[in-house]
């Protein structure tokens, strides 16, 4: 069987949330789940290829040891590691490119900042949490998402709402 | 010499600073991220009050902490202790042997979102983090 994707399906966020249980939806899901990673590459499109990977590395090498603040911080692990990566990946083509850090208790973060009043930090736990707090001018929005391998649309409209594309 | 009692009680107009020892803690333009301000796994998150210290002296705060703990002192954020109240938040004297200034912010909500709020209101009132001089290092 040969399924086309075109590149719009690709972009949507949306387009691996309707999977359903059939051994064909599984297929198609599998299968945009691929292509995205392929994209995720590109230099013009993904932010792999914008070297995202290589700055998130170095957070969790520099964060790998406990006490790392100087203030007795929980170290980062390899699975709270290889979560934000996959959110990354699951995240739309085109997303803009976020900056990382640590938190104390062990949790790896994502930061989209635009001002002090537009700016969204995402925390992900090694549970595969995502608590997120952003100011939007007067506005605050605080909260946490489950990350099952799909970018939740909350998240994402919320950076799209600090960075407007 | 200060009275006790303004040492004991922590005023809502008293500068705070909150030394960042990890680098990924500013941003490239110099301000300051609110992963700083998370005291989780920690119920408290440690501080030094300014009180009457000259800047040198709060430095030297800094750096005994940077040595103590083999990082190195990369800024400082200074903030208000009302930013801090106004969030319901306490900020207690917590003399240590090397820094009688120290104090705890304490009484955080428990759950992590409603931390990174307020952290992300502390920074915002901080702005730019100063910078430690290169001459005492």
């Amino acid at each position: 069987m040969i399924i086309e994707i075109t590149a719009s399906a690709l972009f949507a966020y949306g387009a691996l949330s309707s999977q359903g249980n059939s051994a064909t939806a599984q297929f198609i899901a599998e299968q945009l789940r691929n292509g995205r990673s392929y994209l995720q590459e590109s230099q013009a499109l993904g932010l792999f290829g914008k070297g995202v990977l290589n700055d998130l590395y170095q957070v969790y090498e520099a964060c790998r040891m406990p006490d790392w603040d100087g203030y007795g911080a929980l170290p980062l692990d390899e699975a709270t590691f290889d979560l934000a990566r996959e959110f990354i990946d699951a995240l739309p083509l085109g997303t803009p490119l976020p900056s990382f850090g640590a938190e104390p208790d062990g949790h790896l973060t994502m930061e989209w900042h635009h001002s002090v009043r537009r700016t969204l930090s995402i925390s992900v736990s090694p549970e595969g949490e995502l608590h997120y707090a952003a100011i939007l001018g007067s506005n605050r929005a605080y909260g946490t998402e489950v990350f099952y391998g799909e970018a939740p649309k909350k998240i994402v409209d919320l950076i799209y709402e600090v960075i407007p594309s | 010499m200060i009275e006790e009692e303004t040492v004991n009680s922590v005023s809502s107009d008293e500068l705070l600073a909150r030394f960042i020892l990890y680098k990924s803690h500013l941003r490239q333009d110099g301000t300051v991220k609110p992963d700083a301000f998370i005291p989780h796994p920690w119920p408290d998150l440690s501080v030094t009050r300014h009180l009457q210290l000259l800047e040198a002296d709060l430095w030297m705060i800094g750096w005994t902490i940077a040595r103590q703990t083999a990082k190195i002192l990369h800024g400082r954020a200074d903030f208000r202790a009302a930013i801090v109240q106004q969030h319901k938040l306490e900020v207690v004297a917590a003399p240590v042997p090397n820094n009688p200034n120290h104090a705890n912010i304490a009484n955080w909500p428990h759950d992590k979102p409603a931390q990174k709020a307020i952290a992300q209101e502390l920074a915002a009132s901080v702005g730019h983090a100063l910078k430690s001089p290169s001459d005492m290092g």
